[in-house]
């Protein structure tokens, strides 16, 4: 039993569920529901759809590289069972499974936080280019912004 | 690719046609544009059995191009993916082992008709497709193209799965 991926929406799809359709070119598609099979057929693009993980990866709306993605990775290699081993696996999904959520709510925060500061500065920027130019003396125009918010930690920021 | 995807969207009742507008595109190029204009208003195509008059493209090299299907062998409405077929060979390679309008028998590889597996999903591929067998069931030619399904293996045509390239 394999826990497979939707084509369309990246959702898990379970045993039981949809549809999955062989390409001529042996390429298998694998939708959790007809709503995905259907956008399929109409040859939508999933990074251009708003509701599927493609597109909120490509648009950075939801993480894209971090270590607990790592443990999803598909392997087809058929592990020896080993009782030990099963049962640590067992325990450690839910932890794994927290660790993400906390990582991925973070994500969505320093967001909201990035997305609000980079209005403020474009607003700021757009007044300051309104006025006339600075005395052209001083050779380069600096000026310090001041955010009424704090600016995220670095490596957060949505790589574009 | 393009125009398997568009045939698709026209809607047709009966597969009587099913079997024409699921070509591959060299051949019935003319027939795909008359679908396209009435497509967008009825998307979703309705696939059924593998019936009688229904053509099927042969995924062999036993010579044969196309077969219409004459008979069902198995089923009340129609054949699905795996069960055979009795059929007529339509159009065939000039020098090939069967020649056009010999009857023969054809194992379904491909239906785009969706079948349930044991597992509760549901598989459909691109096209309707056969490899043509004898009475005995071994396969007449030596090759199979595209991908076929694990099913047949539980109607024991073994010999064709390992002549297959792709096992969906």
């Amino acid at each position: 039993m394999r826990l497979e991926k939707c084509w369309f929406c990246s959702s898990t799809v379970y045993p039981g569920h949809g549809i999955q359709f062989v390409r001529n070119d042996a390429k298998i598609f694998r939708f959790c529901r007809s709503k995905c099979h259907k956008n399929f057929k109409m040859k939508r693009n999933p990074r251009k759809v708003k509701w599927t993980k493609a597109y909120r990866r490509v648009h950075g709306k939801d993480m894209t590289q971090d270590s607990t993605f790592e443990f999803e990775r598909k392997r087809n290699k058929p592990e020896r069972y080993d009782r030990n081993l099963a049962e640590n696996v067992l325990k450690a999904i839910p932890k794994i499974d927290k660790i993400r959520v906390t990582r991925e709510e973070r994500h969505h925060k320093n967001r909201s936080l990035l997305e609000s500061s980079i209005m403020y500065i474009v607003w700021i920027c757009g007044t300051l280019v309104s006025s006339p130019p600075p005395h052209e003396k001083h050779g380069r125009r600096c000026f310090a912004i001041r955010t009424s918010r704090r600016l995220p930690h670095k490596d957060i920021r949505p790589h574009v | 690719m393009a125009a398997s995807f568009a045939s698709r969207c026209s809607r047709v009742s009966r597969s009587l046609f099913g079997g024409l507008s699921n070509n591959s595109p060299g051949l019935f190029t003319t027939s795909h544009e008359m679908t396209c204009s009435n497509s967008f208003s009825q998307l979703q195509q309705q696939r059924t059995f593998i019936q009688m008059r229904t053509v099927l493209k042969v995924a062999d090299n036993s010579g044969a191009k196309k077969v219409m299907c004459i008979q069902a062998l198995k089923g009340k409405k129609g054949a699905r993916l795996g069960d055979t077929i009795v059929a007529s060979v339509k159009e065939a390679h000039p020098n090939g082992k069967v020649k056009k309008g010999k009857v023969v028998y054809g194992v379904v590889v491909r239906a785009a008709m969706q079948r349930g597996r044991c597992d509760g999903s549901e598989v459909k591929f691109d096209d309707n497709a056969v490899v043509l067998v004898d009475k005995q069931g071994q396969p007449i030619g030596t090759r199979v193209f595209g991908p076929v399904p694990h099913e047949l293996r539980q109607k024991k045509h073994v010999k064709i799965l390992t002549l297959a390239g792709h096992i969906a």
